[in-house]
């Protein structure tokens, strides 16, 4: 009887060893190809996806939080091409507005978000589940014109903003249907498989929105929520002319941060997320940056709300008609560019880190299998003899 | 006594109670019983989603292949300044697998051929290079290279950056990458920006058709075997700046200056309309801005914050800026001549080669004719992008394979796998000619990437939406099994009822 | 394992055993369950005014978003209402007729700028030969929606205060002709505003809405309205006799016991707090919050209570929800309207009255103003009709309620204790236990359980128990014609107790035309009483869930007067046994003013009171009299 059990019990600890030293192996290799020089993110260009998923005349609030969203994202440098606004309700225009034509976030109504140079892209009922995934997935149908497309490249870091009621890892679209958090995740996966996104920044601003991120499955993906499970999260003020609430207090936090942020700052994500005072937002906010390759400290918020990393000068040219590319500096002769599909030296391809990944295990793989399978075999006789014998 | 004992045999055997026929209880349960079984393969076939094979086994070999293009270059060995030798030696340097297999020489197969006697004669197979020793560093039609002695013993150098001119430095990941994704169709937007014309000295036309005509038609019509371009023009008379330039000082008089942060954010786009967005294709933007009256002149900064002397920089897969500054006291409205032109398109042309991804000669290298582009420049660009595009399609299809391993219930339709076997065929083909034409590499190696995207984005991929197994049994449960309990306890006491008087048949 | 294969190979028998069982153990205490059950269903009903049953209201319709809106209604609107008042008292005091006020009205709605036009109407009853008026209406159509929905400011000639007993309502007038003029500066309403100003106090709304909704009655004389707007949704009048007020009576009771949904109660109950600063309380009873503070109200009811009790919170508390359960009970169960908001429940519009409880207290023009403009900013959120609240309910103070799961079961269980009587009876009429003489005492074996009785079935007359009833039916149809007429109402003093007498009368006749009872077939009465019983049984638990307080009230006055209906020994305990049903089945049509009443209602206001009082309440009763009329079985 001591016997089978001392024999298990030595099984046992060696497969968790060389689990857990095949995964620290793993780890250091998968480390070095993902490592990039940490602080630039790499990425030419930059895309928002604003959606606002609640109709009605009592979400105002909502309509009022995306739009202040596409204020600051407008503000910070991202054009309206590269701007997908969702809304699926008209709160301007609505009979009971009191202020026809605008939008107001604050109840002392100082700034119009409505504004007079606004552009969404999709309203009222084209604001469905599908049409989201369609957007992010760009699975669309070839009349769909240019202005409702996510045109991303590899190259692309993408602002994804979603504010609405919610639930445990679910999000109502128009009070009829959900998306659930596994879709989104799907949606981004597939994303990364066709290299449609360098970085995506997710926020959402629901209730239980925390739960929204957790099947995030896909890498360079940086995600915060407004509350944890189980919270709700709360409106911030009401307005009394309008008679309805105006912004929500998570997304007014938020706005009131970006105010202090302009085209060439500097300031961080870290800065960001330890300004979320949860006292004064009533919820706790919540942060995930497992997925994301740098540190919180160096990922600049202009990164994704507009700025473009660098600008190359070109020297002067000579006067000379027909000439080509004459007095290129000694030390600048050579273009040095990347072929873009292959990502960066270090960080390959979803495919050529599946290769890698295969020489990986190859090598160092049947060592490690042999001992699992001896241990796995030897623990499965035990099993067997304890209930034979009983 | 009697009646009592028959009411118990009655109450014991169900089957004769008089109300009861057992026939008739048995051939209603069996009705049940069959409507259920004949409904389920209607039901599994209307719940059931299309999910049509795909070929992967061919897909993962082509994953595995990897595309080379062979570059055979002819060397006119006569002259007596190139020690053969050491040519050899260094070939052979260049040749070490460590160097082949980097990024640089990706995908490029360099065959060096010495011609070193001079009564030999090669025979000159269409796409092959030839270099020979002459007087000046000239690029010549039809691929030749004519190098002068000075530059002799660096010729294994040079070759190396005609031919395989995209190599990554150590430096190159901290700067940002420039050349755009290879496209098929690309819309050019060309630019004049006055910052503000109600204060005067506005320009208010260009002569853009023939500048463009002179200057920038050559290499477009050289580049069209890549791209299709289509051109767009536009004069704006108001397109302020989202900032306020820094004032400096030059020399006795005071100017404007961008520093290189100002220059990441010169482009307003909140208020400047740059292109129009009629069709899908990608646009390329060159901005010619012309700063008002009180803003000029505006020179760029250097990092220490003197002007610098250039007056144009690029913004990364974007486009250029030009600035333009009037000079003096010029009349109020101007209109640009061709000639007044000349500077801006030969900037633009030199930012468009960039960006489009075309390798600069190296220095000290004339082109001979009049081709704005050499074959040698040309030839590295059609390579380059054969091979990003082949790499792209194989790994399109492989992602399309491993997403429909991944996700269950994501329908896979007749037009997606007619497009995935066609993307397969054209690939095979890149593989047949890639030896000897890029350009018809390029072709299909093009057709099998949009074969394979427009698989990949075919809308009919939607996958359904997630229904995890607690919903399917929530929807599933109230309808189904308030109706099977009883069917099922039933059946199992017919069947009880039945194996029992088998068994009673059987004793008497 | 034995149990199961048990189970599974014998069910018939098992299933038909333990029915059997189960029903004879029923059967033996059949009396103390009816008492019990009697006793639970009593003990409930006393015991629903008590705070632990209720709970607090809240608003469940997400798109209301009550008091957070700031009124505009100011000084300027208030000077306008006491301008327009100052006309309607001229108009008051030069005695002017229906069509004069009409046109008055008319034309000052046509100066605001407002669409508008008078409605004449007849209505003839038995009671009152002809009510002629002219009721004068309004509509604000909204300015940027299409106007498919409506809401509807009301206010009537004569204020509801005593019932309607003449006190008008000027100053609730003047408040709708302010705010006509005052909401058409904005134009925030996503719904048409229409205003009617009715004449009279209950008939001129009905007028107005038959015609509105088209459905006008045999006995109103009316025309089409000439100006018609969307679908009414919710509705709100304006009560307001005295000169000022200091707090707001909210009142919802509506026609034959229907209520609007409550989250507009509790709308009114949240902006009367927030945005007016009125304390809202329910009826024009003082709000519970004060009733320690000034329990003057409460005095003369607990006059009869000893001193220590009457200090007590708790008691005056209960005292004081039961006065307003008392309140709506009274109204509910006479299916009267507590105001002109009754007559609106039946198109499925939400609506309420507001009343402004005279006093020389702080509040005016300004205050109603403010509350009104709010709830109207309210009721203009709503997308749909209210449905997420409750529709049946009580309120027992204005901020507490009770579900309908509360307080139904209290009547369903005294239904239920009548019909496991009525039950009872039935198996009683027709099995009969004989005891068998011949058994010998000695040769009983203890070991049977089961006894030596037998039972023996008899016929049951049903066909003359139904006779019966038939009978008493039709006299409660006699009673009723006889009241509808009017000459009825013409002497009603002598009609009143003639009619009663009459009715009385009639069924004396039955006991000596009802066949002799064969020799084995039960006695009438019990098969009479059964029936009885279980169809009172059924009345009750149908009507429970339309009209709670009628069904409450017949469950009091029927539940232990018909279940202890027997026949009489004597003749003199038969009659005056009989003399106390006749009191009790039919004792309302003394009384005029309810009589008159009733009746009014019915034939305006289509209220089923008065039918369901003489053509269901009195045949029951008078047929457990004829029960103590017979003599019991030697």
């Amino acid at each position: 009887m001591l016997f089978p059990t001392y024999l298990s019990f030595l099984c046992l600890t060696s497969w968790i060893l060389t689990t857990v030293a095949t995964n620290a192996s793993q780890d250091g290799k998968v480390r070095e190809f993902f490592g990039r020089h940490d602080g630039t993110s790499g990425h030419t260009n930059n895309w928002a996806v604003l959606v606002c998923a609640s109709r009605y005349w009592f979400n105002y609030r909502h309509m009022a939080n995306a739009l202040g969203m596409y204020r600051t994202v407008k503000r910070l440098g991202i054009p309206d091409s590269n701007i997908i606004l969702m809304l699926a309700d008209d709160v301007a225009c609505n009979t009971r507005n009191k202020f026809p034509g605008s939008v107001y976030a604050n109840s002392g109504r100082n700034l119009d978000l409505y504004g007079d140079n606004i552009e969404v892209d999709y309203r009222g009922y084209e604001v469905t589940v599908e049409n989201f995934i369609r957007v992010l997935t760009g699975r669309m149908d070839a009349s769909v014109p240019r202005s409702k497309r996510l045109l991303t490249d590899d190259r692309s870091n993408i602002f994804v903003y979603m504010t609405g009621h919610g639930g445990n890892e679910f999000l109502k679209f128009q009070d009829n249907e959900e998306i659930s958090a596994f879709d989104i995740a799907d949606a981004f996966e597939q994303m990364w498989q066709k290299k449609r996104y360098n970085e995506i920044f997710f926020m959402i601003d629901t209730c239980q929105a925390n739960t929204m991120y957790s099947q995030f499955y896909s890498p360079n993906i940086l995600a915060t929520g407004s509350s944890e499970i189980g919270e709700n999260s709360y409106s911030y003020e009401n307005d009394n002319d309008i008679g309805v609430a105006v912004i929500d207090s998570y997304t007014h936090y938020i706005l009131q941060f970006m105010e202090g942020i302009n085209k060439t700052s500097q300031t961080t994500m870290h800065d960001l997320f330890a300004s979320y005072d949860p006292s004064k937002i009533h919820s706790h906010p919540g942060v995930r940056a497992d997925l994301f390759h740098r540190t919180l400290d160096k990922a600049l918020i202009t990164d994704f709300f507009g700025g473009v990393s660098q600008a190359e000068i070109f020297p002067p040219e000579d006067a000379y008609p027909g000439m080509q590319s004459p007095s290129v500096k000694p030390g600048d002769t050579m273009i040095d560019s990347r072929i873009p599909s292959t990502n960066g030296s270090q960080l390959s391809s979803p495919t050529t880190q599946g290769r890698m990944f295969t020489t990986l295990e190859m090598d160092s793989s049947w060592p490690i299998s042999l001992r699992k399978w001896g241990s796995m075999t030897l623990v499965g006789m035990l099993v067997a003899w304890v209930s034979l014998k009983s | 006594m009697e009646t009592q004992q028959q009411d118990e045999t009655v109450l014991r055997e169900p089957s004769k109670l008089s109300f009861e026929s057992q026939r008739t209880r048995r051939s209603i349960l069996a009705s049940y019983w069959i409507v259920i079984f004949l409904a389920l393969p209607f039901w599994w076939h209307t719940t059931s989603i299309e999910r049509l094979s795909l070929p992967s086994a061919r897909v993962r070999a082509q994953v595995e292949k990897e595309l080379a293009f062979p570059v055979t270059i002819d060397l006119d060995a006569t002259n007596s300044s190139l020690d053969i030798q050491s040519l050899k030696n260094d070939f052979r340097q260049l040749q070490k697998p460590v160097l082949l297999s980097s990024q640089r020489w990706k995908g490029i197969d360099m065959q060096l051929r010495l011609k070193e006697d001079r009564g030999t004669q090669v025979v000159p197979i269409p796409g092959t290079y030839s270099v020979a020793v002459g007087k000046a560093g000239a690029l010549g039609p039809k691929r030749q290279l004519t190098i002068s002695e000075n530059d002799v013993p660096s010729l294994l150098e040079i070759l190396s950056r005609l031919v395989a001119p995209y190599h990554t430095s150590v430096d190159s990941d901290l700067r940002e990458q420039r050349v755009v994704q290879y496209a098929a169709r690309y819309r050019l937007a060309f630019s004049l920006l006055n910052e503000d014309a109600s204060l005067g000295q506005t320009i208010t036309g260009w002569d853009v058709d023939n500048a463009i005509a002179e200057y920038l038609s050559p290499t477009l019509s050289s580049l069209s075997v890549l791209h299709n371009f289509t051109i767009e023009s536009q004069v704006q008379l108001h397109a302020p700046l989202a900032f306020a330039p820094q004032p400096v000082t030059v020399g006795n008089d005071s100017a404007h200056g961008l520093s290189q942060e100002d220059l990441t954010v010169f482009i307003n786009s909140a208020h400047w309309t740059l292109s129009s967005s009629v069709s899908n294709d990608p646009v390329l933007h060159f901005v010619l801005f012309v700063p008002s009256s009180t803003q000029k002149p505006l020179y760029i900064l250097d990092d220490f914050g003197s002007p610098t002397d250039s007056s144009s920089f690029l913004l990364p897969q974007w486009g250029g800026v030009f600035i333009l500054n009037i000079a003096g006291e010029a009349a109020d409205k101007l209109s640009l001549s061709r000639s007044h032109l000349q500077p801006v398109f030969s900037a633009f042309r030199h930012q468009l080669l960039a960006l489009l991804g075309v390798p600069p000669i190296p220095a000290g290298m004339n082109l001979v004719d009049d081709d704005p582009l050499s074959d040698w420049q040309l030839d590295a660009v059609l390579r380059r992008r054969a091979l990003e595009a082949t790499q792209g399609a194989q790994e399109t299809l492989y992602s399309i394979v491993k997403l429909v391993e991944q996700i269950d219930n994501m329908p896979v339709g007749q037009h997606v796998k007619g497009d995935v076997q066609d993307a397969l065929t054209a690939l095979e083909q890149v593989y047949k000619v890639s030896p000897s034409s890029p350009t018809l590499a390029l072709r299909w190696s093009s057709e099998a990437f949009s074969l394979a995207s427009r698989a990949f984005f075919n809308p009919g991929m939607l996958a359904l939406l997630y229904f995890p197994a607690e919903h399917k049994y929530a929807v599933y449960t109230p309808l189904f099994a308030s109706i099977t309990f009883p069917l099922v306890v039933a059946l199992g006491r017919e069947i009880l009822a039945w194996w029992r008087d088998r068994r009673q048949q059987s004793r008497r | 394992m034995e149990r199961i294969r048990a189970f599974l190979k014998r069910p018939s028998a098992a299933r038909v055993q333990r029915r059997k069982a189960f029903a004879s153990q029923i059967h033996r205490r059949l009396s103390s369950l009816i008492a019990a059950l009697f006793a639970v269903g009593f003990t409930w009903m006393i015991v629903i005014p008590h705070p632990s049953l209720s709970q607090r209201t809240y608003i469940d319709e997400n798109a209301l978003q009550p008091g957070q809106v700031n009124p505009y209604w100011n000084w300027v609107d208030v000077h306008r209402a006491d301008q327009y008042l100052y006309q309607l008292e001229a108009l008051r005091d030069a005695n002017s007729t229906s069509e004069e006020r009409a046109g008055f009205f008319q034309s000052e709605f046509r100066k605001l700028g407002l669409v508008s036009s008078t409605q004449n109407y007849e209505i003839s009853t038995s009671s009152v030969p002809m009510i002629r008026g002219s009721n004068a209406y309004a509509i604000l159509s909204s300015p940027r929606a299409s106007g498919t929905e409506a809401l509807l400011i009301s206010a009537s000639w004569i204020s509801r205060q005593g019932e309607g007993d003449g006190t008008l309502n000027l100053r609730g007038i003047a408040t709708v002709l302010s705010l006509a003029g005052f909401l058409k500066g904005y134009s925030l309403w996503a719904k048409d505003i229409i205003f009617v100003i009715s004449d009279g106090h209950l008939e001129g709304m009905h007028a107005w809405l038959s015609a509105y909704h088209g459905v006008v009655q045999s006995n109103l004389k009316t025309d089409s309205l000439q100006y018609s707007s969307g679908v009414i949704w919710t509705a709100l009048n304006i009560d307001y006799p005295g000169h000022s007020f200091s707090r707001i009576g909210i009142f919802h009771e509506g026609l034959n016991g229907r209520l609007p949904n409550q989250d507009f109660l509790n709308c009114l109950q949240v902006i009367g707090h927030v945005t007016g600063g009125v304390p809202v309380s329910v009826y024009d009873y003082m709000d519970s919050s004060q009733i320690a503070h000034r329990p003057n109200d409460l005095d003369d009811i607990l006059a009869w209570i000893p001193a220590f009790l009457r200090e007590n919170y708790d008691v005056r508390e209960y005292v004081y929800r039961a006065r307003n359960v008392a309140r709506f009970v009274s109204y509910q169960a006479r299916g009267k309207a507590s105001g002109l908001h009754g007559l609106l429940h039946q198109f499925r519009i939400d609506a309420i009255t507001i009343f402004a409880v005279p006093a020389s207290g702080p509040h005016g023009f300004h205050a109603l103003g403010r509350i009104i403009e709010s709830s109207l900013r309210t009721m203009n959120n709503l997308l749909e009709r209210l449905h997420a609240s409750f529709f049946f309910y009580i309120l027992t103070s204005s901020t507490t309620f009770m579900k309908i799961g509360m307080f139904l079961p209290s009547t369903v269980i005294v239904s239920v204790a009548m019909i496991f009587r009525g039950l009872g009876e039935w198996v009683d009429a027709g099995w009969v236990l004989v005891v068998d003489p011949s058994t010998d005492s000695s040769k009983v074996d203890p070991i049977i359980t089961s006894p030596p009785e037998n039972w023996v079935s008899r016929r049951r007359p049903v066909l003359p128990a139904l006779a019966l009833m038939t009978f008493t039916h039709f006299i409660g149809i006699l009673l009723f014609f006889s009241i509808t007429n009017p000459l009825f109402f013409e002497n009603q003093k002598v009609y009143g107790p003639l009619v009663f007498a009459i009715a009385c009368l009639l069924p004396l006749i039955t006991p000596h035309i009802s066949p002799s009872t064969a020799n084995n077939a039960a006695m009438l009465t019990s098969v009479l009483k059964a029936l009885n019983l279980c169809f009172a049984s059924t009345v009750i638990s149908i009507t429970c869930v339309l009209n709670f307080s009628l069904a409450t009230m017949v469950a009091v006055l029927l539940g232990i007067p018909l279940i202890i209906a027997a026949p009489s020994s004597t003749v003199a305990t038969g009659c005056l046994k009989y003399a106390a049903y006749c009191l009790l089945a039919l004792g309302w049509v003394l009384v005029a003013p309810i009589t008159r009443d009733a009746i009014w209602n019915w034939e305006v206001l289509g209220v089923w009171f008065a039918p369901f009082m003489c053509i269901v309440f009195a045949p029951l009763v008078l047929q457990a009299g004829v029960i103590s009329l017979y003599r019991p079985l030697e």
